[in-house]
């Protein structure tokens, strides 16, 4: 009975449910069971009780609906989904993937969740990450780092790593994830799967722990790209809860799939500064490929120009470790997690409490305050920020002609576990071509377009306009359509 | 500018400012990594940003967000809230004087 997990998109399950092959109390309940039993590092919480319960009124409106599902108010209905343990979900800890974090149990639930379960979806559980989303390998959790799903000694990405390893691994049909500097798109690429982030204010931000919040996004993470339209028009929307999000409707992707796609009709841009000569070999051929195929389609691309890209991740880093170090001020031990009851004065208490935060979120929170602090927050956190109005101008610019920009998520597939360990600026290298998106506040995805020798997947990185999510995720439905064919 | 030295000191003065206290051989650790990555950041320096404002959020909306000034009340958000502390019913604070 295992393979009946085994569901490519979720439309297949509701045809599985409307034909009365399983319910959605069975397929839920064999999702736990997969999870139990995976190895991968996937999920930090299983919220048993919750799915089964969610589940099994999920079995009875469909009992109660003569076996046909209300699509119109439930797209989501009866579809187990995984939550990055960075979005709260009431009454199940969240962890943060921290240690200060350990026994906090979320007070209410995020926005995006809430919506998700409102049209049906079931959660499962609480998916792994680096703690606070700072990482690129999912090595950061101080639990332990989710696995690359094929290939086991190697990571799954970061920071929504375990959002990624579930969807392909099957231990959840979508999750999500959240983006502050390539969060969604980089895991998404590593394991092979769909991953959005969307445009900055498009999805509500309440109940997503904050890390850095002018670039904060949470977003889909899928196995095709249909599915996650489903969850975005689900997701995306004014929220009064959050100050920052757009004064927008929902977004109509699914709605926006149905029309015809030309590709005669579309220009996209190739940043030279995305094919530098350390971009790996075989991610270089593959992209290539598929820049090919889109030639051969009629698409039209042409060379373009960031060029304030060789600055991006520097601003990336100040304008991150600035908000980190605001942001996680309120971790002092008092409100979240810790709680010694024994301490002298206040100061050993706040620095008991903050002993728990790993390495890199120390880091990130001493240099945060260091280039805030009197003397240098103009040289740096002030000039970041003007040099973040350049690269989106560069973006302006550019889309004035074109209506997509592409290029790599990473430059090299997944490595090695503990490979890339005591190397700050090469794991910062790795945001090269994911950070701009998130300074600019652009909707950009990760979409598989090819595998190199060793069978690890390679994504390719699609950039669009602000407020166009729809329409990439239409190019990214005809980009898949092509992986289909090829069977890659 | 000129190239920012990191030192014991200044590393050590950082992790108080941000109530952090480092082992001896952390601070050692940290220093190197800190030079490391201010001297990368030092590379902003050669953007002409002349008249160019800052920009801190990617969209800058004209119309204000804000939400009317009004009390916000749910009756359980007390209860829920005061249960997270250790021992179920609220916080304990260490004395600050």
């Amino acid at each position: 009975m295992s393979i009946s997990v085994h569901f490519s998109s979720i439309t297949k399950i509701h045809q599985a449910y409307e034909r009365g092959e399983i319910s959605p109390l069975e397929l839920t309940q064999e999702y736990l069971k997969e999870i139990k039993s995976s190895q991968l590092g996937a999920y930090l919480e299983i919220c048993e009780n919750r799915a089964l319960d969610q589940a099994k009124q999920a079995t009875r409106l469909l009992e109660g609906q003569k076996g046909k599902i209300p699509l119109d108010q439930m797209p989501l209905f009866g579809i187990p989904m995984g939550v990055k343990d960075l979005i709260l979900v009431e009454g199940v800890r969240n962890t943060c993937g921290s240690k200060l974090m350990e026994n906090y149990i979320a007070p209410y639930t995020a926005t995006a969740v809430q919506l998700l379960e409102s049209k049906g979806a079931i959660t499962l559980g609480k998916l792994n990450l680096d703690e606070f989303g700072m990482g690129s390998s999912n090595e950061n959790s101080a639990f332990y780092p989710a696995r690359h799903p094929t290939h086991q000694d190697r990571v799954a990405g970061g920071s929504s790593g375990g959002s990624a390893a579930a969807v392909k691994a099957r231990l959840c049909m979508v999750s999500l994830g959240t983006d502050t500097g390539g969060s969604i798109r980089l895991p998404a690429s590593y394991c092979g799967i769909f991953g959005l982030k969307p445009s900055y204010g498009r999805v509500s931000r309440y109940g997503q722990v904050a890390y850095a919040s002018s670039m904060d996004q949470i977003g889909p993470m899928t196995q095709c790209v249909e599915d996650a339209a489903i969850v975005l028009d689900a997701i995306s929307g004014w929220d009064p809860k959050d100050i920052t999000s757009l004064r927008l409707p929902s977004t109509q992707s699914l709605l926006a799939l149905r029309k015809k796609w030309d590709w005669k009709d579309i220009k996209i841009g190739v940043p030279q500064e995305f094919f530098p000569e350390t971009l790996d070999n075989e991610v270089r051929a593959s992209l290539q490929k598929s820049m090919q195929w889109l030639e051969s389609q009629g698409a039209c691309l042409k060379k373009v120009s960031l060029p304030h890209a060789p600055y991006v991740v520097a601003a990336y880093y100040v304008i991150a470790m600035s908000e980190a170090s605001s942001n996680l001020a309120r971790f002092d031990g008092i409100r979240y997690g810790g709680q010694y009851s024994e301490m002298k004065s206040l100061e050993e208490f706040y620095q008991k409490a903050r002993s728990k935060l790993g390495s890199e979120v120390k880091q990130r929170i001493m240099l945060g305050n260091f280039v805030l602090s009197h003397e240098y927050s103009q040289a740096f956190f002030e000039r970041a920020c003007r040099v973040r109005r350049k690269i989106k101008q560069d973006f302006e610019q550019i889309f004035q002609s074109v209506d997509f920009i592409i290029g790599p998520v990473c430059p090299t597939t997944a490595h090695f576990l503990e490979e890339a360990k005591d190397e700050p600026l090469k794991k910062y290298s790795d945001d090269t071509f994911t950070t701009p998106a998130n300074l600019a506040g652009l909707p950009a995805m990760s979409i598989t377009c090819g595998k190199d020798q060793q069978g690890l997947p390679i994504g390719m990185q699609w950039i669009a306009p602000a407020l166009s999510d729809e329409k990439l995720i239409c190019a990214a439905h005809a980009f898949e359509k092509r992986r289909l064919n090829d069977a890659l | 500018m000129a190239m920012i030295k990191m030192s014991e000191s200044l590393v050590r003065k950082i992790a108080q400012l941000s109530h952090f206290q480092l082992a001896p051989e952390e601070v050692k650790v940290l220093e190197n990594q800190f030079e490391k990555i201010l001297n990368y950041i030092e590379k902003l320096q050669e953007v002409d940003v002349n008249g160019v404002e800052p920009l801190y959020y990617p969209h800058e909306v004209i119309e204000s967000y804000l939400r009317e000034d009004q009390a916000f009340s749910d009756p359980n958000l007390v209860s829920k809230l005061l249960k997270l502390g250790p021992s179920g019913t609220g916080f304990k604070v260490p004395p600050i004087l």
